[in-house]
């Protein structure tokens, strides 16, 4: 037995929640093509074009592959709806399973990744949703040692561990809590440091706040800019379908987080 | 519209043509199987108009959340109708535009990814062409042809000369005929959607309140509509000021007539002057009593021949698209993987090729 439930196969991973058009395909531990394109906003243009070349260029026929997973958001509404929509019609004309994976989540992952913390950390994923709001959550990583001791190859499969579901929230008072929440825990139970990922630059100034609010050092709170990645999503995606926590092509949905603001608007003033 | 054509989509004559469409270019999402332009095998369509009601109108956002989630239900349950298999599929066609940008992003997205899948050909396809189109579900069209399109989003006097080629005589300057009826039904404070109250109430008054009719320059096929649309608001306004009891039924009929006036002459005056074969009255306007009479009755007095879909093809329907994507499909007239929602697609773009001389 290996020590990781390793997924077999071959999957194709997408993602448009954000600025980048995300499409990979996977066998198994191998990320085989990997496009994370922002060159160009428009995903629905591009979407199917892309990922036409990316199975081509993996040397994959589209009828051989063994699942998609999809980042269903919370992100751009339209953005979200481009990917999922894409993905369960695939998924429904091809009879795959598909896996819905947050795209926040994978957005962490991918934040993490790059900035390569050991210890224990708190990843707080940030998608900019406007007037001081943020789609967020809280996860937390925990890997051991000294960071020449682990290799590349072992930090791909670190997992994420979810303290907190997807939300809309006011990234100020998200903050504040989140600082309750460190404050509130045994001091041997407390993150090593804290990591907010993702489009962290208009709530900088916000989320730095943390730091003065827990007492932890400026060197352990961090920022790091990234974009959702699709790797990410293929591998979360990959545990999901390892593990048949699958979708049904046709429920399958974007993940907004909140009603319309029409539907909010009705609830409040009923006519 | 980027046009592409390959060995496989070639039309061999003589083999039936299947073509699914999906229409989401609004508020209901419709998924067709239409067999060589004119037979409808499944024509299915999801209606939210129960959901919009209680806005008053349609919401956007509301209304491509919809579309997301029947829109594989639908695809799955017209194939399973049909009697088909997928790969019996000649095409996919879909509405590009006009339209709801995000809704129409929905369909877009779905017939590119069920092409894709299918390796099927996809059909990008005008909106307006296909209620125009909707026609060929019922009869042979003969051209050159004048075609009225009435609907909540377009007023337009679309002419023929063949096949697939469209020239806009004249549209609306302001609002679209649809949408005059909504806001005027509102202020006579009927529920959305408003147009069919005022028509009823239109033609249930015996009085009209006189209106004005809006002519624009001479031998003008353009409309405009806020002029009327504002003299009701006043008229409305000013029972209400002096404690009056609004004539509802007089102000609905005195509108109506306007309306249906102006209407009815531009479209004959457009039959006659390019010695059009036919009148196609169509988009969901043409539900409308008292202008299907009004029209029906001048057309006969003029042996004009004219043509009006039953209501299912007049309101927002796939089986239209896939009516308007046949007559491009014939000509190997087919788009790539590349196309996205076009909220002001301009239906003369959207002709066929023109015809190489005899
Ligand atoms: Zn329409």
């Amino acid at each position: 037995m290996e020590k990781h439930n390793r997924p077999q196969g071959r999957i194709l991973a997408l993602d448009t929640s954000s600025a980048a058009q995300a499409v990979a395909v996977l066998d198994g531990a191998d990320v085989l093509v990997e496009s994370n394109n922002l060159a160009e906003r428009n995903h629905s243009v591009n979407l199917l074009p892309e990922i036409e070349r990316v199975l081509h260029e993996s040397g994959t026929n589209k009828r051989e592959l063994n699942g998609i997973a999809v980042g269903v958001g919370p992100g751009s509404y339209t953005g979200v709806r481009i990917a999922v929509t894409t993905a369960k019609t695939l998924a429904w004309a091809l009879k795959l399973p598909v896996a819905a994976v947050s795209s926040l989540e994978a957005q962490a992952a991918s934040g993490f990744e790059t900035a390569v913390l050991r210890g224990r950390t708190w990843i707080i994923p940030l998608v900019d949703a406007r007037r001081g709001q943020a789609y967020t959550a809280l996860f937390e990583a925990n890997v051991p040692g000294e960071k020449e001791s682990v290799s590349d190859a072992s930090l791909s499969d670190f997992s994420l561990h979810r303290l907190a579901e997807d939300a809309i929230l006011l990234t100020g008072e998200w903050t504040a809590k989140l600082a309750e929440r460190f404050k509130a825990l045994a001091p041997s139970e407390r993150p090593d440091h804290i990591l907010f990922t993702g489009e962290t630059v208009k709530h900088a100034e916000t989320v730095l706040a943390i730091a003065e609010l827990t007492g932890l050092s400026s060197e352990q709170v961090r920022l790091q800019d990234c974009v959702t990645e699709a790797r990410w999503i293929g591998r979360i995606g990959q545990r999901k379908l390892a593990a048949g926590d699958t979708a049904e092509a046709h429920s399958l949905l974007p993940n907004y987080t909140q009603v319309t603001e029409a539907e909010a608007n009705l609830l409040r003033n009923p006519q | 519209m980027n046009n592409a054509s390959t060995e496989q989509e070639q039309h061999v004559p003589g083999k039936d043509v299947h073509i699914l469409a999906v229409e989401t270019s609004c508020d209901e999402t419709s998924v067709a199987i239409v067999k060589n332009g004119r037979e409808v095998l499944v024509n299915l369509v999801a209606s939210q108009i129960e959901t919009h009601k209680a806005f008053g109108g349609v919401v956007p956002e509301v209304a491509s959340r919809q579309h997301v989630e029947c829109i594989t239900l639908l695809l799955e349950q017209a194939i399973a109708e049909s009697g088909l298999q997928p790969d019996d599929l000649d095409a996919i066609a879909v509405t590009e535009g006009p339209g709801l940008v995000g809704a129409l992003l929905v369909g877009i997205m779905a017939a590119k990814a069920f092409a894709f899948a299918l390796d099927k050909p996809l059909i990008g396809t005008h909106h307006i062409a296909g209620h125009i189109y909707a026609n060929r579900l019922i009869e042979d069209v003969q051209y050159p042809a004048i075609a009225l399109v009435v609907s909540g989003g377009h007023t337009e006097i679309v002419r023929m000369e063949s096949e697939g080629r469209f020239e806009v005589m004249g549209q609306t300057r302001d609002d679209a005929v649809g949408e005059a009826y909504d806001k005027v039904a509102r202020a006579l404070g009927f529920p959305y959607p408003g147009g069919p109250h005022v028509d009823k109430a239109a033609q249930a008054s015996e009085s009209a309140v006189p209106l004005p009719r809006v002519w624009l320059e001479e031998g003008s096929y353009d409309f405009s509509l806020s002029g009327l649309k504002s003299a009701v608001l006043n008229l409305v306004n000013q029972s209400r000021m002096k404690g009056e009891e609004v004539d509802k039924g007089g102000i609905a009929r005195g509108f109506q007539e306007s309306v249906v006036e102006v209407l009815v002459a531009k479209a004959i005056r457009a039959v006659h002057e390019f010695g059009a074969k036919q009148l196609l009255l169509c988009g969901g306007v043409a539900a409308n009593g008292g202008l299907r009479s009004a029209l029906t009755a001048r057309c006969a007095a003029e042996s004009i021949p004219l043509l009006i879909p039953p209501m299912k093809y007049c309101t927002d329907n796939a089986a239209m698209i896939g009516a308007a994507a046949y007559i491009k499909w014939i000509r190997g007239e087919v788009s790539d993987l590349y196309i996205k929602g076009e909220p002001g697609m301009s239906l003369e773009g959207w002709s066929v090729e023109a015809a190489a001389a005899p």
